[in-house]
């Protein structure tokens, strides 16, 4: 078995490669397509920005030539609309200024840059913003005291950017035909993360309150704790989105629903929605991740909070894991498949192991280690982990190999296998020494799962005492008997690939890499495409996106589909170069903080989900009964298709389209009321009747929201009840505000008990009238 | 082999073995594992199913057992279960599936 020489060395060819264009690069020298010959940069070209030094050369160029800037087509290339340089020729048409940052050696030098020529427009310690006409720009980058000038770039805010480019705009103005803007007022966008910096303007309110409605955090004391409302408006609140995890919290919501009051570029999807947030991680400063149990408890108080508050939710979940059977049958998407309803949509994160071989799926085969396939397993650090899920049919055994990196070509350790009902715990020796390779675990207990009825095998590998690091060792799963498996390299670990393996060497692919709880069935999953390669930093550096091509899928976004073959992601929506909100608490890097600072620029399928949920918010403001199947639905059959056949396990039906997605999210039509005659109508016909008492669905299967109109702010009693007369739960009773009102039922009584089908009546009491509707349960 | 590994997660009887084996997932049998042989005493926090709705019967039972509820949503629940009780809850007849509540993280390429 001697695959890995050949491993290595096309590692190598690649380290060779890398090196010599960073030789080149760091030489100075000019390398251009095209350009058959070169010479080195000058010291004031290095100076300058690669803008720049365009601008200044292709304006060196048209003098030589003697045309005129306008009529120079390599100068005018620059001027168009499509291009990314603030360039104007709006001043001196022979010797235009250009904006330009300039960073100089300390802020005292501002005054020699006027003596060459600039015009100081603002200064900020040693950095400049100057106009400078484009024959001065090489003298002040002569300068020893500039160190470096950048061209001012035209360019778009991301997260503004990726509105327009999903149609949120367009929605948020009301355009295409709505009837009306939507911007997710009376709707709630529940998002459970890191933590959020809920004192950041964007996520307050005009008149300076808090626009959370409550905040659960798991890091205060054993149980988690909740702050107020009065807590978050007073600023009072100890909750953070602490540095462990990159304000990542902050700016998901900040996608999704933050309102740009510290920039108004900075719209987010959903900017008038109310806001209901989890900390799901148990440490206060956010490092560390999320226990299933308590994304379960956080995603019900939300829920629960919502229905307090009697407005419909889209909950954002950012997050996931590769552990399970990716069949949507772990107890948690069971959870988070129940909760869902009418009114109550989750959006997941596909994941981001696009680029990661941490998957291998195929047919068992051979008796022995001999006759057997087998899949290098590259761990790295101390813990590895494979997760192997197959039919209950199949008929396979599991055991490990392991290599010495300094002689591949034999195993020094070869373990027994471990078939249907079998538990192999052994420590591993190699060959002939008392090297300790570590202690493993292959526990094929589970016959049949449960939940799913699979077989599942768990390996484990660990550092044992007085072992090496297992690191440092190459493993190897090999597989013997029949049937198809998909396992999942855990932990960090890798089922590596390379050219030119032998035919027994089954690398490792990305393949079904869409995580839990990504794989639930009543969730929508999101995948990320590219939607802007560029950023400024706050030091007006054009900073750009690595491996981005605009409209591409995003190299990292997880691909389907699940282990039950149902296509995975539903669709993308935009994930990379995402500027949003900068949590105080997290001390980004320079690059990452956008033009003016409070925002910063992250990637991710976790940044391609809030801009799915800011959208189904959109969708709720309209149709707040809409069902979960019925969002993705209508976002699958509107999205932009890509990737080839649709839908695909790359971008699922494609690009989601915001406007067309409003414009399929029909008026609940099935919604209807009494009039106080006791006519029958439609409740779009009876939105304008004071005092009507409206109900849909009708019937429901257990999620019912009501509408009626308070005239003035009074007494209102709200209940249900039985045909024999029994209350069985009570919505309102208390003082509500003028304005329209919208409670809901879930089903459950006063006790939390789930209501059998059958005929129900809504009885609404206020100091001038009584109305009453019947609904119809349908479990 | 089998029974002593199971039987060190829960210090008990062979059909908690039986019992842990059939319904607890590979990872809660290993994470009890670990705990037994590390000697530690504290709580596991899992992911259950029942075999239908878990009324206020079936919540009595599961805290007799050991079971310290947070969420119970039809037949679904959460709760820490200390790992030496693990096999007196996965022997109510009752509770069908026990899972570890997994790490997941966040979504950062």
């Amino acid at each position: 078995m001697g695959m890995w020489p050949r491993l290595f060395i096309v590692l190598a060819g690649f380290a060779v490669a890398g090196a010599a264009t960073a030789d080149a690069l760091k030489s100075g020298a000019r390398i251009e397509a095209g350009q058959l010959s070169a010479r080195p940069a000058t010291a004031a070209e290095l100076k300058m920005d690669p803008g720049l030094r365009m601008a200044v050369e292709r304006a060196r160029e048209s003098a030589l030539r003697g045309l005129p800037l306008r009529s120079s087509p390599r100068f005018a290339a620059l001027l168009g609309p499509a291009s990314p340089f603030d360039l104007r020729l709006d001043d001196d048409a022979r010797d235009p200024a250009l904006s330009v940052f300039v960073r100089l050696e300390s802020e005292q030098h501002a005054a020699g840059l006027t003596a060459l020529g600039a015009r100081v427009l603002v200064q900020r310690g040693e950095l400049v913003l100057a106009r400078i006409p484009l024959s001065r720009i090489e003298p002040v980058a002569e300068d020893a005291a500039v160190r470096a000038l950048s061209l001012s770039r035209r360019w778009n805010a991301v997260l503004d950017s990726s509105r327009a480019r999903l149609g949120v705009v367009d929605v948020q103005q009301g355009a295409g035909g709505l009837p009306q803007p939507y911007q997710g007022a009376g709707v709630i966008v529940g998002v459970l993360d890191s933590g959020i910096d809920y004192t950041h303007d964007d996520f307050r309110t005009p008149a300076d309150k808090s626009r959370l409605k409550g905040l659960f955090d798991f890091s205060q004391g054993a149980n988690g704790a909740e702050c107020r409302v009065g807590q978050l408006d007073s600023l009072t609140c100890p909750e953070i989105d602490g540095s462990g995890a990159v304000g990542h919290g902050t700016h998901v919501t900040g996608i999704a629903a933050g309102n740009g009051r510290r920039n108004s570029i900075y719209v987010g999807m959903a900017p008038q929605a109310d806001l209901l947030f989890v900390k799901g991680i148990r440490d206060a400063q956010s490092n560390g991740g999320f226990s299933d149990a308590d994304i379960v408890n956080g995603v019900a108080w939300m829920l629960n909070r919502a229905l307090v508050l009697g407005e419909p939710i889209v909950i954002n979940l950012s997050l996931g894991g590769q552990f399970g059977a990716h069949d949507g049958t772990s107890l948690q998407e069971q959870f988070l498949d129940r909760f869902v309803g009418p009114g109550r949509i989750i959006v997941a994160a596909a994941g981001n192991e696009g680029r990661n071989p941490i998957h291998v799926s195929y047919v068992a085969q051979g008796t022995d280690y001999n006759s057997a396939l087998e899949s290098a397993w590259v761990l790295t650090g101390p813990v590895g982990v494979v997760d192997l899920w197959a039919p209950a049919s199949t008929n396979m055994g599991v055991g490990i190999a392991v290599y010495n990196p300094s002689d591949p070509s034999a195993p020094v350790f070869i373990s027994p296998t471990a078939t249907a009902g079998q538990l192999r715990q052994v420590t591993a020796i190699a060959n002939g020494t008392t090297i300790i390779l570590g202690n493993l675990t292959i526990d094929a207990l589970t016959t049949a799962d449960p939940n799913n009825g699979a077989r599942n095998v768990l390996v484990q590998v660990e550092q044992a005492p007085g072992g090496i690091d297992p690191a440092t060792a190459i493993w190897s799963i090999y597989t013997t008997g029949s049937g198809t498996f998909d396992m999942w390299a855990l932990a960090g670990s890798l089922f590596p690939t390379f050219s030119g393996a032998p035919a027994y060497f089954r690398p490792g692919d990305s393949d079904k890499t869409v995580g839990i709880p990504g794989t639930a069935k009543r969730i929508l999953c999101v995948g990320s495409h590219v939607t802007k390669t560029q950023w400024v930093d706050i030091d007006g550096t054009l900073q750009t996106q690595p491996n981005a091509t605009l409209d591409a899928i995003s190299g990292f976004s997880s691909r389907g589909p699940s282990r039950d073959g149902r296509v995975l992601p539903n669709f993308t929506a935009a994930g990379e170069a995402i500027v949003s909100a900068l949590s105080k608490d997290f001390p980004a890097e320079r690059k990452n903080i956008a033009l003016g600072g409070s925002y910063q620029k992250q990637q991710g399928t976790s940044q391609a989900s809030p801009h799915v949920t800011g959208i189904v918010a959109l969708m709720l403001q309209r149709d707040p009964a809409l069902t979960p199947e019925n969002a993705r639905s209508i976002l699958q059959q509107t999205a932009q298709a890509a990737g080839g056949g649709i839908p695909n396990n790359t971008f699922g039906y494609g690009r989601v389209r915001a406007l067309a997605a409003l414009q399929g999210t029909p008026d609940p039509l099935d919604c209807v009321t009494t009039l106080p005659g006791g006519a029958l109508v439609r409740c779009d016909e009876a939105a304008a009747q004071p005092l009507a008492l409206m109900a849909y669905p009708t019937p429901t299967t257990g999620s019912l929201r009501f509408r009626f109109v308070a005239p003035v702010r009074e007494r209102v009693h709200l209940a249900l009840y039985d045909l024999l007369g029994r209350r069985v739960r009570t919505l309102i009773d208390g003082v509500v505000e003028a304005g329209v009102q919208t409670p809901s039922w879930d089903g459950d009584d006063e006790r939390g008990r789930s209501m059998p089908s059958g005929v129900y009546l809504a009885k609404l009491i206020t100091p001038g009238a009584t109305r009453s509707i019947r609904l119809v349960l349908a479990r | 082999m089998l029974l002593i590994v199971a039987g060190m997660a829960c210090g008990c009887r062979d059909a908690d073995v039986k019992a842990i084996e059939s319904k607890c997932d590979a990872p809660l049998r290993q994470q009890a594992e670990g705990m037994a042989r590390a000697g530690e005493t504290g709580a596991i926090e899992v992911l259950g199913r029942a075999d239908g709705p878990i009324d206020a019967a079936r919540m009595h039972r599961l805290a007799e057992a050991g079971a310290d509820l947070s969420q119970v949503t039809d037949e679904l629940f959460t709760a820490r279960i200390p790992a030496r009780r693990l096999g007196n809850v996965a022997r109510l007849e009752f509770v069908k599936s026990l899972q570890l509540s997994q790490e997941r993280g966040l979504l950062k390429p």
